[in-house]
């Protein structure tokens, strides 16, 4: 069981901006859809799953405000493939 | 974290897949059988576990990938647009089991769509994003009844919120709203709220669902008639998009299936007043 707190997360491709200053709070056994307009940005959650591992709390997650760099993104793309499957 | 794509290994069986993970962390065999043989109960795909996924159906795979997921056992579930990749019909069907195994396991879950449907159909909360920007985070229900700003306004429900451009009028101590071809009164009791934007520039919102067949109009409503001109009709079944024109204004009315609306009919309809949503021109935010 956990919550999720997004804290002032960014992340931009260039002039693409994915997650703008991103404030979220998500309680434990919450189902929280985030519904994105444009289909070529819904890697936040991927964003969240690279980062746990770093910033794992001992109940709660949190995702304090990080810009990630451009190599530790995987693009999103309608044919995503992974070499090893998570 | 499951994925749009499946990201299964094609020369696996099903169970192997969904043991991967726990493999690699050196998880006793008998957990592994454990949680594998639980998660294949919970999915519904016991008797799956020794095929490839090539032998699969497109579901039947995104089953396997939620139930490597759920072995692992894991705080939170990260799902990326899981149902991207299956037809209409299994949509629905896979829809509704993530929401039951939402209840069964009571975890996190965050979900990445596009897909309004789903967004509203599953969610305790929705976080509506445009353009990276956080645009309102809510309950469905609160989403669609009291949008905060016109893009949530525009972007929850199907067909689409009607826009009118308008301004409003104050006479007699009454605000009304005047799109020019149209007048409509705005309720009393929420008069207060508007009467400092008497004289000014607004944009009236009012969803199809909320404007009536004047016949079939249910009872209670706040009744204000507007005259316009059927433009087209979509049977629907169970209901009938009427889109129609009032002056420069065009607009689409969800209505009673017994209506008997024609190409170019002048016609009165019923919109319900006190379900009316007003926004600001400059900010586009809603005023309430």
């Amino acid at each position: 069981m956990a919550s999720v707190t997004f804290d002032h997360v960014y992340k931009r491709f260039g002039d693409v901006i994915a997650v703008n200053d991103l404030n979220i709070e998500i309680a434990d056994k919450e189902f929280l859809v985030r519904l994105d307009v444009e289909r070529r940005l819904p890697f936040a959650v991927w964003l969240v799953w690279k980062t746990l591992p770093k910033e794992s709390s001992k109940l709660g997650i949190k995702l304090s405000t990080m810009s990630l760099q451009k190599t530790e993104i995987l693009p999103w793309s309608s044919n995503l493939t992974l070499s090893t499957p998570i | 974290m499951v994925f749009q794509s499946y990201a299964l290994y094609p020369h696996m069986s099903v169970f192997d897949n969904m043991a991967f993970g726990l493999k690699l962390r050196k998880t006793p065999k008998e957990e592994i059988k454990r949680r594998v043989q639980k998660a294949a109960e919970i999915l519904g795909i016991e008797h799956l576990l020794d095929r490839k996924p090539r032998q699969l159906s497109g579901g039947q795979r995104q089953r396997v990938a939620v139930g490597r997921a759920i072995v692992r056992e894991p705080k939170v579930f990260l799902f990326d647009e899981p149902l991207s990749n299956l037809d209409a019909k299994l949509r629905v069907e896979t829809r509704a089991n993530i929401s039951k195994l939402h209840q069964q396991l009571q975890t996190t879950f965050i979900y990445v769509t596009h897909d309004q449907v789903e967004a509203m159909t599953m969610a305790t909360r929705i976080a509506v994003i445009n353009k990276g920007i956080l645009q309102q985070i809510d309950t469905p229900q609160r989403l669609y009844d009291y949008p905060d700003n016109l893009f949530v306004a525009g972007f929850i429900g199907s067909p689409a919120m009607n826009f009118f451009n308008a301004k409003l009028d104050k006479q007699d101590g009454k605000l009304y709203i005047n799109g020019g071809s149209f007048s409509v009164q705005i309720p009393e009791d929420r008069a207060n709220v508007y009467m400092p934007y008497a004289g000014k520039q607004i944009i009236f919102g009012i969803r199809p669902e909320d404007i009536h067949n004047p016949e079939f109009a249910p009872p209670g409503i706040t009744a204000q008639t507007v005259n316009a001109k059927v433009d087209v009709t979509e049977l629907m079944g169970n209901e009938i998009f009427v889109y129609l024109k009032t002056g420069d204004h065009n607009f689409v009315a969800r209505v009673d299936p017994r209506s008997r609306y024609h190409f170019d009919d002048d016609v009165q309809m019923v919109f319900n007043m006190a379900n009316m949503h007003i926004f600001d021109t400059e900010t586009e935010k809603a005023i309430r």
